[in-house]
Formats: structure tokens, C-alpha cells, sequence
């Protein structure tokens, strides 16, 4: 499972956006709505991981767009701490990942998506240690 | 009628095992089996014990022993035995060191790397006690205020302020008061006394949040929306040692999966090999235990040698009494002996700070000497300590460390002859 937060501004208009377009998407990534990116931190991705999650990933809004004071600037730099983690125990950088999206826009959203997927399949990556 | 105690010393450091030696001499307590005792039968072949004291980092064929041992009461005692402790950080290298409380029921954790023993009395009697959060007893100030960028402890941080808003990541924020406290000694907290459920990731939590302003690597996607990237910047560049840092008493628990890092030879060296040198001395002196010393001495004396740091005579006069205390502690090893190990730890402490040599540093110390009645300008910290792909071997009548540092400063490869 693939376990993307999305934040209910943003994030999630834009999946809504593909929804209603009917575009597809990798059936692995599982969505968990957010209030906000900010609210996604440390806690929230050992979680997943430790819940047998092959990648996580965060989508906010644009930079600059967050509708609570820049939080989602506030977790980007808490999800790169997290993926330096992962670099430092021998895993890929690209288990966890962080994104924005445009509302109106569906195709960002998937875009993030399909990166998510292609990335959670590369080598050293949390999926592939699981099946060894 | 008194409570009967086995106590059974795991893998780990021998430091809380000398501590629960106490348990002979205390009121109400009969000691039937003590691993450090071999005059005592073995845990398994005494019958029923009231209570069992566990010390030490468990790995998973120790479930067994202590399944094997028939108690009424299970008493971890130190942070090891609960969160595999300072030794889980060897998992970052694939060992097989887990945390003893997810798979067997604890009645009573007592925390601490080492915890004392009033606090062994304590949980005996019922339970640990309250305990202060550790930013309540510190006398840094701390200020609701984003730093610029994150520093590394290459000095001594300035004595009045919090850590974190000088960008050196303390842990003290998810901690209790502690018997150790290396807020007090200059050097930050790592966290063996948690005081939340997650300490590991409410502490980068934390950080991140006051990190906020701290250059971050973006890069635009294809698909025109922007994403975080992986190249390297002030979080990367700040942050050398995210595993040490932060989950440096809590790696068994706070990731479930085995790192995939080659190991670096024995489980010492797996704890060792990636550490920046700073925070080096420190967990040298905590991994080796009654040798923890030596090799602390022998570790910065190397490095100091390689970069060219002259230790002033007081500061040289400091560590040789501290030498003086590792060979009472070498002795005490084939020979057990409560009362000659006190003494030695309190003459430890008051030259090193506390019982893991947090006041020793690079070219001198960093906080006044107790037990020093020179000026403390004899024998201070000089200045940062210079980070430089190095060389380092230095030995002693006890120990010899050899080891080499990349150009951050980090770990490469260890070994300790003891
Ligand atoms: S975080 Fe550390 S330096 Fe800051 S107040 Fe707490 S214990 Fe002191
Ligand atoms: S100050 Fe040191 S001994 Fe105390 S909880 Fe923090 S790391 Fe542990």
C-alpha cells in the first residue's frame, strides 16, 4: 500500500477533479484525507511505514497557497528530515515524498501519483526489502 | 517475609547490572540469582522469584531466557531491555537487537542510560516515581522562535539559552529528568528518559517546526506543480546524523524494519561507524561501559592528535584521573563490588560530568570541574572542534581505539581492542 495524505484544499480538489474526469491511477496508493499538509509530520509517516507501507507521500498546496500560514512549508522540511532518515538506514530517499497540486487541476494530482508509484518500485525501496 | 530477586544481565553495557547489585543490600529483598555473580546459581535453576530485574539490550534469542526464568514481577531496568536502548542503534546496520517490552509484559520500566540506584530502590518498592520534564529543570530559556539554520555541537553551546533556538537539535523537550542530565554538561540531550509515547518523532516534529526557516531543496515537477527534492541543503547539511540524533535510545522501536547498511564488522563498530565525531566521546563512553573511559579518552585524544588539538596540562591532569578511576573500574570487572563501584562513578562524575563523560571534549571540557580547583579557563574547550577526514588510533594501559573520519567528520570505520 502506498499511503498518500492529502491535504482537503488542494490535494484532494485536484484528486476530486480527476475523479470526476474519470482518470485512473496506480490502485496501490491508498488516500488519507487531511485538514491541512502541516498536519502530516514524523509520527504520521514511522506509522505507515512501521504498517507495512511501501511508500508515503504528502500533497499540499502550491507553495505559497497554503490555506493555514505556510504549514506546508513547515512539513516540508520535516518530510525531508524523514527522508534522510531512510538514506541513513540504507533505504531509497524516494519512499517518502512530498508534493502540491492545483485544484482545478487534475492532472497535477495524478501526476504526483504516478511519481509516487514509479518511485515506491525503485530499487532499495521499502517494498522490495519487505519481499526479501 | 522477604521478596525474592533474580537479576539477569543481557547484552548491553555491564552499568546497570553493577547498579542492581544494590538489591543484596537492601531491606526486604533476598538476591537469589545476579548474572554478574557467579557464586549464585543461574536465573532458570532457582524456583519461583518474587521479581525478575532484566538489564542490558535484548536480542531475539533472549525472549527464551527470560521466558525461562519463573517470576511473578518483571522489572526492566535501564532503557535498553525497554527500547533496546543506545544499542539498537546497531540495527541501522541490519544486528539483531530488539526492544525485550514489545514481546514479553514489563510490570515496571525504569528509564535511563544508566538510571540510579534510588530509582531501582523506588521500582522495587512499587513503581519509579514522578519525574520532571527535563526543559523544567534545565536553566536554558527557551524563546517561541524559529533558528536560521541547524548548527552542529562542534563547540560548546552558549550556557543560556535553549539548544534548539541556537539550531543544536536537544532532545530535552520529550524527556524527563534524568540521573545523567548532559543538558547540565554542555552537551544535548539524545533522550533515554522519554516522556511521550513517540519520542523520536514528536522530537523531528519539533525540530521541523522550528527548522521552518531552514533552506529546503525544491525542484518544479514535469506535471508544472513544485515538490520537495532530494539534493542536498540546510536540512541535509545541518542534520549528518538524522539516526544518532534522534532516535539514538529508540531505533528498535521506532522503525520495525532491519537497516540495510553494511555491518562494520562487530556490534560496537555498528554503533559507532556513521556517528559524527562530536558526539562520539559521549557514546563511546556509554556503549563501552566499564571501559567507556578509556576508550571515550582514547577516542578524543586520537581525533585531537589527527587535527592537531594541543590539550592544555590541567586538561591532560583531569584525564589522567580519570584513568586513574578506569583502572579501579577494570578491576571491579572479574570482581564485583557495589561499594568500590560507587566510589569510583562519583570520582568519575566529578570530573566527566556524569556517568557517560559528557563534561569530556575535544582540547579540554566543557563545563567547570567539580573536582578541579584550577580556574576553568586551564582546562576549557578551546574552540570547535575542526571536522577533517582523519586517521585516529590512541591507546592506554586499558584500551585501543583506531578509526578513520570522512570529510564530515563522520565515523567511516572502528575498532576497539579491550
Ligand atoms: S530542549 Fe534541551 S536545552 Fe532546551 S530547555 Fe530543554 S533540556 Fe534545555
Ligand atoms: S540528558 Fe542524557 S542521560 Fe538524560 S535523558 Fe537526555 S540523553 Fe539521557
Amino acid at each position: 500500500m502506498i499511503v498518500v495524505f492529502m491535504c482537503e484544499h488542494c490535494g484532494q480538489g485536484a484528486a476530486n477533479t480527476a475523479g470526476v474526469l474519470r482518470m485512473e491511477y496506480d490502485p496501490r496508493i491508498s488516500i488519507v484525507p487531511v485538514p491541512c499538509a502541516g498536519r502530516v509530520g514524523p509520527r504520521e509517516v514511522l506509522t505507515a511505514i512501521n504498517n507495512s507501507a511501501e511508500a508515503v507521500s504528502v500533497v499540499g498546496c502550491c507553495f505559497g497557497a497554503c490555506h493555514y500560514s505556510n504549514a506546508n512549508m513547515v512539513t516540508l522540511r520535516k518530510m525531508k528530515i524523514m527522508k534522510k532518515f531512510l538514506q541513513e538506514m540504507g533505504y531509497s530517499m524516494d519512499c517518502v515524498t512530498m508534493y502540491t497540486s492545483r485544484a482545478a487541476e487534475g492532472d497535477t494530482a495524478l501526476g504526483d501519483f504516478e511519481d509516487v508509484a514509479a518511485k515506491a518500485d525503485g530499487e532499495d525501496c521499502l517494498g522490495a526489502a519487505r519481499v526479501e | 517475609m522477604s521478596r525474592s530477586v533474580a537479576v539477569l544481565q543481557l547484552g548491553g553495557c555491564d552499568r546497570c547490572a553493577f547498579q542492581t547489585l544494590a538489591v543484596g543490600g537492601l531491606d526486604g529483598y533476598e538476591l537469589r540469582s545476579h548474572s554478574l555473580l557467579p557464586s549464585l546459581p543461574g536465573p532458570e535453576s532457582v524456583g519461583h522469584v518474587d521479581v525478575l530485574v532484566v538489564t542490558g539490550a535484548a536480542t531475539t534469542d533472549d525472549i527464551q531466557r527470560v521466558q525461562g526464568v519463573d517470576y511473578d514481577i518483571l522489572v526492566a531496568y535501564g532503557t535498553c531491555p525497554v527500547t533496546g536502548g543506545v544499542f539498537g542503534l546497531a540495527r541501522q546496520k541490519g544486528a539483531d537487537i530488539i526492544a525485550l517490552a514489545d514481546t514479553i509484559d514489563v510490570d515496571t520500566a525504569v528509564y535511563g542510560c544508566p538510571p540510579s540506584v534510588e530509582q531501582l530502590e523506588a521500582a522495587l518498592d512499587g513503581g519509579p516515581g514522578e519525574r520532571r520534564p527535563l526543559c523544567e529543570t534545565c536553566e536554558r530559556t527557551m524563546k517561541p522562535e524559529r533558528m536560521g539554520q541547524i548548527v552542529r555541537p562542534l563547540s560548546v553551546p552558549a550556557p543560556s539559552e535553549c539548544m534548539n533556538n541556537q539550531g543544536i537539535p536537544c532532545s530535552g523537550v520529550v524527556s524527563l529528568d534524568c540521573a545523567q542530565r548532559c543538558v547540565d554538561f554542555g552537551a544535548p540531550c539524545r533522550g533515554c528518559v522519554p516522556s511521550v509515547a513517540d519520542p523520536s518523532a514528536s522530537m523531528i516534529g519539533y525540530f521541523g517546526s522550528l527548522a521552518a526557516d531552514v533552506d529546503v531543496h525544491t525542484e518544479a515537477s514535469e506535471w508544472t506543480t513544485d515538490m520537495l527534492g532530494d539534493g542536498p541543503d540546510g536540512i541535509t547539511e545541518g542534520l549528518v546524523d538524522v539516526v544518532g540524533t534522534f532516535f539514538r535510545f529508540t531505533l528498535a522501536t521506532a522503525f520495525r524494519l532491519p537497516g540495510r547498511q553494511p555491518s562494520a564488522g562487530s556490534l560496537h563498530a555498528d554503533i559507532m561507524v556513521g556517528r559524527p565525531i562530536e558526539e562520539a566521546p559521549q557514546l563511546a563512553a556509554t556503549v563501552y561501559g566499564l571501559d567507556g573511559i578509556s576508550v571515550c579518552l582514547n577516542l578524543v585524544e586520537a581525533y585531537e592528535s589527527a587535527v592537531g588539538i594541543e590539550p592544555s596540562p590541567e586538561t591532560v591532569a583531569l584525564r589522567g584521573r580519570l584513568r586513574e578511576v578506569q583502572r579501579v573500574l577494570r578491576e571491579l570487572r572479574g570482581a564485583p563490588d557495589l561499594e568500590r563501584y560507587s566510589e569510583a562513578v562519583a570520582q568519575a562524575r566529578a570530573i566527566g560530568g556524569n556517568d557517560v563523560m559528557s563534561n569530556v571534549f575535544f582540547g579540554g571540557f566543557r563545563t567547570p570541574v567539580k573536582a578541579s580547583d584550577a580556574p576553568y579557563e586551564a582546562y576549557a574547550v578551546p574552540g570547535p572542534v575542526e571536522v577533517r577526514a582523519v586517521r585516529g588510533e590512541a591507546s592506554d594501559d586499558f584500551t585501543k581505539v583506531s578509526f578513520t573520519t570522512d570529510e564530515n567528520g563522520l565515523i567511516r570505520e572502528w575498532s576497539c581492542e579491550l
